[in-house]
């Protein structure tokens, strides 16, 4: 068999063959590699690198979707309450994303004081504008726990993925490989500042905004069995690592949706405290909202000094709701 | 297992090199055991009795054909070998579909009775292999084909894996002689057949799933759109099921050619036909050679006294036939009609055609010609609605919500809106790139003209070919559309 196997016959086929997986071995790191330098070249938002590095040590995280990264100004809460704080909110993030980033948090950083998340009337309903932000992670996949986690999900394939830097990364370069916006440059709208937050620029002056006066009133028939159940993880989650957790609900130029603040009293047993700045006086100024349900980056930070004070309040156990 | 899977990825090397170094004398039984475990891995055991019992009773058929000595019992041998293929069809694809038409048939008369909701099975590769089965005893009762004598090679040739689920549909003459061949081993057809299999690969995993996530995203919530997404989630499933069959057959031819068989292709440019005809030459050849042979021509025969309207109505039949074989649906059913309508009204308007043609001396020119190919290509595209949308409320709204006005293409946000759909860039950019990368390895015909390259030139092909699969891949696993049939 074996002398079979190295008959002059087969020799020439079995050498090309070796060499052609040989130099695909090679090309395969190096097209991983290119990849990797661009992605990391043409990323804006760093902050789940920064979370598995370690590099995060602040004892107040806020996390949500384009509530929490548009209407809450981290710096602003450090500035006045005094608590080190950091932003992860990401527009268009589901409660699944979040747990992802407490859990990752939990797992790579210092265990925060503090943890607060900014509730949206559908966070444990199928909204097709929140979805788990796998973009944001794929440039990570050469990360250990983050392919494990990818795998997990289904995302990549196990095998593949060993097989395969460049299969291991190929999302990544698929999601950062956008010419309009290497032409035109990042999108505003997505920039990350130093502390997390994705503040929104004033409105122009021309763009006057209307008060809403439509009443909504929050259903639980299109409640999600799979995020109810992610809720209460999220919950149990914080209790287990002996963090404050504080939801929150942010203002809105319009009349506030009735039942969301007993609905979530009922989930949570009363055991949460809930920040509810819907009906603020204060906030009811359409000079600080970008749209209905977004504040600019003036509104974010008189929100945030107010939430400064309750979280000052709460470290003071003097904490009189709203 | 599907080609484009890990499992076959691993299956198709272990199997080839079993064989390559298995003697000759068993080689004909390893293929059979692979094919039938191939088959297996669909995890649905009654298709193993299914194919057994096709193998079976085709095989006596064929014998018994053979030896009758006369002219009607061979005939009457031949409808009970055809009848006992296309009951056991019957039986796997079309009872569910018959007891809801007869149900509704019963509720509009108001009738009392109502039958029990037949269970649905799971039919993969019935199709193809039964028409097979039929063509092999069409043909010994032609005796254009004698019976094949050793039972394995026969059921190796309904079997034959690289073929089995979605065909080719190959006849006796031109596969059994293959597969008694002695195999000898040959580097270029080792070279070609794994060259096919990663462009088949490259259609199906990259052009025609990532067609598909857009096609799916309008075809999906159809309500949401109108106008330039409509038309555009149209022209991409004329593409998308192109790619995806032709990649799945590309990759079939690839894998037979590793065993120097060389199954037919299926496919010739389709969308370049210049009439309904001329595609039919072109698009899924095995079948169309097969519904041609063996429904049209016997009833063009038969209907020869009714002259153009007996041809017109023979290619109507046999049309909605191939609806019906595609599935037990109306949609199919009406695209079958449709392609029939297409080719029976070309019966009677062809002569005044080339009249015209050759009068305003367009007769060969490159104008006919493309005009041709547009109009052909459109046709084709519009059956194709009646295949992919299978309710006629949404087809309805299809018809009524295409048109947009043109001024709108001036509108960037619009234009954007609706080739991006659900802001996924790295799908769009993806199709782009792999469109062109198609586009020019197809003008270039690089499949055909690359072993003349020097070597360098050709692994650089083979390495850019590998990545942009890699690369451009998509994810999550889209099945083969020509499955269901």
């Amino acid at each position: 068999m074996v002398l079979f196997i190295m008959s002059s016959k087969y020799l020439k086929t079995y050498k090309c063959i070796a060499l052609f997986l040989f130099i695909l071995f090679f090309l395969d790191k190096g097209v991983a590699y290119f990849i990797v330098r661009f992605s990391d070249a043409n990323i804006n938002d760093t902050r789940i690198e920064k979370i598995i590095n370690g590099k995060l040590d602040s004892a107040l995280i806020v996390l949500g979707s384009s509530r929490a990264a548009r209407n809450v100004n981290a710096a602003t809460i450090e500035e006045y309450s005094g608590i080190s704080s950091f932003n992860l909110g990401r527009p268009g993030s589901n409660l699944d994303y979040h747990r992802f980033l407490l859990k990752s948090y939990f797992k790579f950083c210092k265990n925060p004081k503090y943890v607060l998340l900014v509730v949206d009337p559908s966070i444990i309903k199928q909204d097709s504008s929140l979805s788990f932000r796998y973009d944001l992670i794929y440039q990570l996949a050469n990360n250990n726990y983050i392919k494990e986690f990818l795998i997990e999900r289904e995302k990549i394939n196990v095998f593949y993925s060993q097989m395969s830097d460049t299969y291991l990364m190929k999302n990544s370069f698929l999601e950062t490989f956008k010419p309009h916006k290497l032409i035109l440059g990042e999108n505003p709208l997505y920039t990350v500042g130093p502390d997390g937050s994705m503040n929104l620029l004033p409105r122009r002056a021309n763009r006057e905004l209307e008060y809403s006066n439509d009443q909504k009133n929050y259903t639980i028939d299109d409640e999600s069995e799979e995020l109810r159940n992610i809720f209460f993880d999220f919950i149990a989650l914080c209790k287990s690592n002996n963090n404050n957790l504080v939801f929150v609900l942010t203002p809105e130029y319009g009349v506030p949706m009735l039942g969301l603040m007993e609905r979530l009293e009922v989930l949570t047993r009363g055991g949460v405290t809930v920040l509810d700045y819907r009906n603020i006086k204060k906030m009811n100024n359409s000079c600080y909202y970008n749209d209905g349900i977004h504040l600019n980056s003036i509104g974010a930070k008189e929100l945030s000094k107010l939430i400064a004070a309750d979280i000052k309040k709460m470290s003071l156990n003097i904490l009189d709701l709203h | 297992m599907a080609f484009n899977s890990l499992e076959y990825f691993l299956f198709l090397p272990l199997i080839w090199l079993i064989h390559h170094f298995l003697g000759q004398r068993f080689r004909w039984l390893f293929l059979l055991i692979a094919s039938y475990l191939f088959y297996a891995s669909l995890k649905v055991p009654y298709l193993l009795g299914v194919i057994a019992i096709i193998t079976l009773a085709t095989y006596g058929f064929g014998h018994w054909i053979h030896q009758a000595k006369s002219a009607e019992k061979k005939q009457r041998l031949l409808w009970g070998g055809i009848a006992t293929n296309v009951l056991i069809l019957i039986i796997m694809k079309y009872i569910p579909f018959l007891t809801d038409n007869l149900n509704a048939l019963l509720s509009f008369f108001k009738s009392p009775i109502s039958l029990h909701h037949a269970p649905l099975f799971v039919a993969i590769g019935v199709s193809y292999y039964i028409f097979q089965a039929i063509s092999y005893l069409s043909d010994i009762y032609l005796e254009i084909e004698e019976p094949e004598s050793h039972f394995g090679y026969f059921a190796l040739y309904l079997a034959f894996f690289p073929k089995l689920l979605q065909g080719p549909i190959e006849r006796a003459g031109g596969l059994l002689p293959q597969l008694k061949q002695k195999y000898e081993f040959n580097y270029n057809d080792m070279r070609f057949g794994l060259l096919l299999f990663t462009w088949g690969l490259f259609k199906k995993v990259v052009l025609a799933d990532r067609l598909g996530l857009y096609v799916d995203a309008v075809y999906g919530d159809v309500h949401s759109y109108q106008g330039l997404p409509l038309i555009l989630a149209t022209y991409g499933y004329a593409f998308q099921i192109y790619f995806d069959f032709s990649g799945y057959t590309d990759m079939a031819l690839g894998t037979a050619r590793l065993f120097n068989i060389n199954l037919t292709n299926n496919f010739n440019r389709p969308y370049l036909a210049t009439s309904i005809a001329d595609f039919w030459r072109r698009w899924h050849i095995s079948f169309s050679r097969w519904i041609l042979d063996y429904i049209f021509k016997p009833l063009q025969m038969q209907w020869r006294n009714g002259g153009n309207w007996g041809t017109a109505a023979a290619l109507l039949v046999t049309f909605i036939v191939s609806g019906i074989w595609h599935g037990a649906n109306w949609g199919f059913v009406t695209w079958g009609l449709l392609h029939g309508l297409y080719l029976a009204c070309s019966v009677f308007y062809k002569p005044y055609q080339k009249k015209i043609h050759k009068a305003l001396h367009l007769q060969k020119t490159k104008v006919l010609k493309a005009w041709q190919i547009f109009i052909t290509f459109h046709l084709v595209t519009f059956a194709w609605m009646f295949f992919r949308v299978h309710e006629f409320s949404m087809l309805n709204y299809l018809f009524n919500n295409m048109y947009f006005p043109l001024n709108r293409l001036v509108n960037v946000n619009y234009v954007e809106n609706s080739i991006i759909i659900n802001h996924d860039f790295a799908n769009f950019y993806s199709l782009f790139i792999c469109l062109t990368v198609y586009m020019l390895f197809s003008i270039f015909d690089l499949l055909n003209n690359v072993e003349k390259f020097k070597l360098p030139y050709r692994w650089s092909y083979y390495y850019l070919l590998l990545f942009i699969i890699i690369i451009f891949s998509k994810t999550a696993d889209h099945g083969f559309i020509y499955y269901e049939f």
